[in-house]
């Protein structure tokens, strides 16, 4: 057989040849290196597609700009400048922000953290989309309609030759992973060419998958917050851990200074400058033996405090098998921003070294642990806390925010690797950034 | 469940999303459908469901955007308005949102009409032949149409990404 077009190859993906085409197609496939390098771009496309065109989807009333609009754009771009102001998008118009600023400061902080709260939507809908062969975010959307979508499926695959239902199933699970039930892997010869090895084979297993690496990594800690939420419930701040400027005003008054927290047999909460941490209870498997926290003091104080606490190590492993891989420090490659940060910004949040802590803040609705600069780094500017946790298997997301801008890294976690995505959003300027993140392991060395 | 309540229930939602995909426009996806589901109960039979609801509501898209122009004015007065509300209580998830998706429009505008059709059914799970059937085209030509709409769609969306980092970076 030749070297099949791109529209057989798309087609056979589709799930759309005849019986004898797919034959033809696979056992060519089975040999040629060339087509199978083919084969992966067409499903990388595929998938790249299916997400894009999910943008589209469940974005309020509004929002969405008429074709109109468009045409404004173009024109404008076609003269030039000329309307500039009217083409820029709604976001970046100076009026909206001057009249949406404070309330959006105010709601940052809060949506970020509640947001972090949520592990089953969106913490598949930061996973790298790609690996996934589909936009995660659709799956909300698309799991509302999925019984429709299988019926649909169900009898369009009915109709089909029982020979190709296989791989008719097969496409379609590619083009969206919550469309099909099952997922028939092709034969072994064609999988090299598969850029999703771990593609969930539906949103149930997806679901299931996030849910259960929620309970490996905070399961423990159900018991032991409960504890916490009985034991002291006046104690338990309101969530706006990011330094909601009211919950930072109102910590403030009555704030013990620069504590460092030590094992405790009840929940202890320390309350400084609008930061919460905790140890939680003794009698918690998981963090009964676990680094003490170390509570939010001044900079000065804390770097005073460091070098002792860093020796200090987990002694057994307190965590999902992910945890425990992705806790330590971590050198931090980030390539360039999109769009960039201009070179008067010097707020960015993220540190060159990070270290990934086992500690436990209270607000920890979802198995967050603490993430601080590494040992040698500049300790995180005044105002600036950052959280981490596992939002599926082999997944992290680490958040650091101020009460004006946060940044979340969601990241793959590999043997001494992490890579994945940051995203920087800017409540100054209203624009979200981003950028693709790899690390490797660094030790936690401590400067003397 | 009779005929007519089995097949809303079966591609309502589908409908509307491809149309809502279309027309950027859920109100007027949700009318079109509407208005297509009508003709469907009128009609006393039907071959291929899906294939003939998809034509129609094409048809249906076509024809009102040729006679209606002065409706759709209407419906982006009324999309201001509503940005104008939404505006009060921004959160960073719709904006994020709202700019992909802003970008993921242009990208499917700068598709020609019949690649843009073939993969919004087609991400709607319409196979080769609905989908052949539903443009006038012949099912072989489907694969290519597919393969160079997704190919397309892509690279006008990374580019619209770029040019838009590049745009703020000059700002």
């Amino acid at each position: 057989m030749q070297h099949p077009d791109e529209g057989t190859i798309h087609g056979w993906l589709d799930g759309a040849l005849t019986p004898e085409e797919t034959s033809a197609i696979e056992s060519h496939l089975a040999t040629c290196a060339e087509c199978g390098a083919a084969v992966a771009e067409a499903r990388g496309l595929r998938a790249a597609a299916t997400r894009i065109l999910s943008a589209l989807d469940d974005v309020p009333a509004g929002v969405v700009p008429a074709p109109d609009y468009f045409a404004d754009v173009r024109a404008a771009e076609a003269a030039g400048r000329a309307s500039r102001r009217a083409a820029r998008p709604l976001w970046r118009r100076p009026g909206v922000r001057a009249a949406a600023g404070l309330i959006a400061v105010a709601a940052l902080s809060w949506a970020v953290m509640r947001e972090d709260r949520a592990p089953t939507r969106e913490g598949t809908s930061l996973a790298a989309p790609d690996t996934l062969g589909m936009d995660p975010a659709a799956a909300t959307t698309e799991s509302t309609q999925a019984t429709t979508r299988q019926e649909a499926v169900s009898a369009r695959d009915a109709a089909l030759p029982t020979s190709s239902k296989a791989r008719a199933g097969d496409g379609q699970t590619a083009s969206g992973a919550a469309k099909t039930t099952a997922r028939p892997q092709p034969p072994a010869a064609h999988r090299a060419p598969e850029p999703a090895p771990e593609a969930y084979a539906d949103q149930e297993t997806r679901l299931r998958r996030v849910e259960e690496a929620r309970r490996a990594d905070s399961g423990v800690d159900l018991q032991s917050r409960a504890a916490v939420t009985s034991s002291a419930p006046s104690s338990v701040p309101p969530p706006a851990t990011a330094g909601g400027v009211a919950g930072g005003a109102a910590a403030r008054t009555n704030a013990p200074q620069g504590a460092i927290m030590a094992e405790a047999p009840v929940p202890r909460i320390v309350i400084e400058r609008g930061y919460v941490d905790s140890v939680l209870a003794a009698d918690s498997l998981e963090t009964a033996d676990a680094t003490p926290a170390i509570g939010r003091a001044p900079a000065a104080q804390r770097r005073a405090a460091a070098p002792q606490l860093e020796r200090v190590e987990s002694p057994r492993p307190a965590g999902s098998p992910t945890t425990m891989r992705a806790q330590g420090c971590w050198l931090l490659e980030t390539s360039e921003w999109s769009p960039r940060f201009r070179s008067t910004d010097t707020l960015r949040l993220l540190p060159r070294r990070i270290e990934l802590r086992l500690d436990r803040g209270v607000a920890d609705e979802a198995g967050e642990r603490l993430v601080r600069p590494a040992p040698a780094e500049p300790a995180f500017a005044m105002g600036t806390t950052g959280i981490w946790r596992v939002i599926a298997t082999n997944q992290i997301r680490l958040t650091i925010a101020t009460h004006e801008r946060w940044t979340t890294v969601t990241m793959t976690v590999g043997e001494d690797s992490l890579s994945g995505t940051a995203r920087a959003y800017s409540g100054v300027d209203r624009l979200l950034r981003r950028a693709a993140v790899s690390a490797r392991r660094v030790v936690c060395r401590t400067e003397p | 469940m009779d005929a007519a309540e089995r097949l809303f229930r079966t591609y309502h939602a589908t409908l509307v999303r491809y149309l809502t995909r279309r027309l950027g426009d859920r109100d007027w996806a949700e009318e079109v459908a509407q208005e297509t589901f009508v003709r469907a109960l009128r009609q006393r039979e039907i071959v291929n469901e899906r294939a003939w609801l998809f034509t129609v509501a094409n048809n249906l898209v076509r024809d009102e955007a040729r006679q209606d122009s002065r409706r759709r004015r209407h419906l982006t007065l009324l999309r201001e308005e509503a940005r104008a509300q939404e505006l009060a209580e921004p959160e960073p998830t719709s904006l994020e949102r709202a700019q992909e998706a802003a970008i993921a429009r242009r990208a499917v505008e700068a598709l020609t009409e019949r690649d843009r059709l073939a993969l919004l059914m087609r991400e709607e799970g319409l196979d080769y032949p609905e989908i052949a059937s539903a443009l006038g085209l012949s099912v072989g030509s489907i694969g290519t149409t597919l393969s160079r709409a997704r190919k397309r769609l892509v690279e006008a969306y990374e580019a619209l990404q770029r040019r838009a980092g590049d745009g703020h970076a000059a700002s």
